[in-house]
């Protein structure tokens, strides 16, 4: 099954873009649906980091230097 | 390289205006002609602004016959990315939706080159709003590699590249949010820096995402861009992001070596790039041997995965710049090309927390990556470990062999130098160094280019005719934008 046809990953992607008040144009659609998928990875990866000793704040690329 | 007047380096070019060898007007006007021959071939411009560059060297020519010299760059022809304003002239970052937008006030880095007297002969070929391409689908079409214009030339900067490629320029100015400075400047070869985020202004500077973007330089030589660096870099109060750093002086260290340097040298986590070239990972090793030999102590490191650095800066790229766009995404979404749309609208899908949390890990790799500051001095790696691919190839491999992210996820300085060939097309290798540490990474850089061979390297000669692709005009208009394809908006890719 390629990501076009699984209907849970279409679901999520028009759940979001309805939340987001965006309509895809349907020419861009499984353009989009890949680019999802594709997201989806990396997000899975961001949330595998256990988050260690790491505050939200401003980024400066100065600090932290050792 | 020859002595022909537009392969002439920065330096070269001040030192003739001032013992009068040469005229700025002669120069804009032979560079002029060279783009009116090739741009229909490279299609680096999106505007080229003619009669005003001549405007502006008959002014310069005239204050330095008076001794009213601005500085390094009086005189000398530039151009500017079309995401930088300039008062007066559209900016219309290679979309439909910026067509009529006409900037009211140059850009900071605009306003300073004005300043130091540089000649602005036009702006230049972007992928749309810095996103997506190449892209059939725009107003403009995508700049072509002068080493092969069957070639992509990478992006977002791609007309900057293409045009010191070309010897149209003897630099430009571009921006850089996921490498948009080094991947073109490595497939172009051309030397390209993205500065430490915050060393150059942003003022006035159309944004792809606020936290990630960076204003610099591409030229052909490492001293043509730390000259350019010495106008452009200082703090600007008006603009939020920019660092309040003292400007260094970026050219005195060039020509100082390697002797005694500590580099890093990621090794692994060069040659792990997906679609990597062992022949260009082999450039890279041997500016590795070169640069021990001459001197330097240069020692293995290991950096987190790419992977990680890649789902950090996108998860935050992704997120601001559905900021930057979200309106026009529910009313105009046609009017965007179809790989800038597609890859934008995702951004809507992003979470606050996934945000947030991409914001506390990129802390943790700068702290993380930080460590390596107390040992060593630079760092030697790369952007893009291939070549340019073919156009037809490029549009679906965006990512491809790319490792470039991870200094706008640091915010570090890191600079494209090309170091040689590989079946015909640059390659280039990359010098990163800590925040504000431009002259070190100039100073490194510099030393890889003398090491390299590069100077040996014959440029591309592209020859003046027919244009290449679809739809193109045979070379620009003066001071007229190029619109060769807004009527019909082509399906996606």
């Amino acid at each position: 099954m390629t990501v076009l046809d699984d209907p849970d990953l279409a679901a999520e992607l028009d759940t979001a873009m309805r939340i987001a008040g965006v309509t895809i144009p349907p020419e861009r659609r499984p353009a989009v649906l890949a680019g999802y998928a594709d997201l989806k990875g990396h997000l899975a990866l961001l949330r595998a980091w256990s988050g260690e000793e790491s505050p939200a704040g401003a980024f400066n690329p100065a600090d932290e230097r050792e | 390289m020859t002595d022909a007047m537009y392969d002439l380096s920065v330096r070269e070019i001040g030192r003739r205006l001032r013992n009068r060898s040469l005229t700025s007007e002669a120069l804009t006007d032979t560079l002029l002609r060279r783009i009116e021959a090739l741009d229909g071939k490279v299609h680096a411009f999106i505007r080229v602004t003619a009669d005003r560059a001549l405007e502006d060297a008959r002014r310069a020519d005239v204050e330095l016959g008076e001794g009213r010299d601005r500085g390094p760059l009086h005189g000398v022809p530039y151009g500017l990315k079309d995401l930088f304003d300039v008062a007066g002239l559209p900016t219309t970052c290679g979309s439909k939706l910026r067509l009529d937008h006409v900037a009211a006030e140059d850009s900071e880095v605009a306003r300073r080159l004005r300043a130091a007297g540089a000649v602005l002969l036009g702006k230049l070929t972007t992928h749309e709003f810095a996103q997506g391409g190449p892209s059939f689908d725009l107003p403009f079409p995508p700049a072509r590699n002068p080493w092969n214009p069957d070639h992509f030339t990478s992006g977002s900067s791609s007309g900057s590249g293409a045009a010191i490629a070309a010897r149209m320029l003897p630099f430009a100015m571009g921006s850089d949010t996921g490498g948009s400075i080094r991947s073109p400047a490595a497939l172009c070869g051309t030397v390209g820096l993205k500065p430490t985020y915050g060393r150059i202004s942003a003022r006035g500077v159309f944004p792809l995402a606020y936290s990630l973007d960076h204003c610099g330089p591409l030229g052909r030589r490492v001293e043509d861009v730390a000259l350019a660096m010495q106008v452009i870099a200082g703090h600007d109060p008006a603009d939020p992001t920019s660092a309040d750093q003292p400007v260094p002086d970026f050219v005195s260290g060039l020509g100082a070596g390697v002797t005694g340097l500590r580099i890093a040298w990621p090794r692994k986590f060069i040659s792990s790039a997906k679609g990597g070239m062992p022949e260009v990972v082999a450039h890279v090793e041997r500016i590795a041997a070169s640069l021990v030999q001459a001197g330097a102590l240069i020692e293995e490191v290991e950096l987190p995965d790419y992977a990680i650095f890649v789902a950090c800066g996108l998860v935050i790229l992704g997120a601001e710049s559905f900021e930057v766009h979200q309106q026009n995404m529910r009313t105009r979404p046609q009017d965007f090309g179809a790989l800038m749309m597609q890859r934008t609208i995702l951004g809507a899908t992003i979470s606050g927390s996934d945000y947030v949390r991409a914001t506390r890990l990129r802390r943790h790799l700068c702290k993380e990556m930080n460590r390596l500051w107390g040992r060593y001095d630079a760092m030697l790696t790369a952007s893009v470990l291939a070549t340019a691919p073919r156009m037809e190839d490029a549009r679906n491999t965006p990512w491809l062999a790319s490792q470039a992210i991870t200094f706008n996820v640091t915010g570090w300085p890191a600079m494209t130098v090309p170091v040689g060939l590989v079946g015909g097309l640059p390659a280039g290798v990359v010098i990163a160094g800590p925040a504000f540490a431009e002259p070190m990474v100039l100073r490194v850089g510099e030393t890889v280019e003398r090491l390299s061979g590069w100077s040996e390297v014959a440029l591309p000669e592209l020859a003046a005719g027919e244009a290449t692709g679809r739809s193109s005009p045979a070379a620009p208009d003066r001071d007229q934008p190029r619109l060769v394809l807004p009527a019909t908006v082509q399906a996606s890719p």
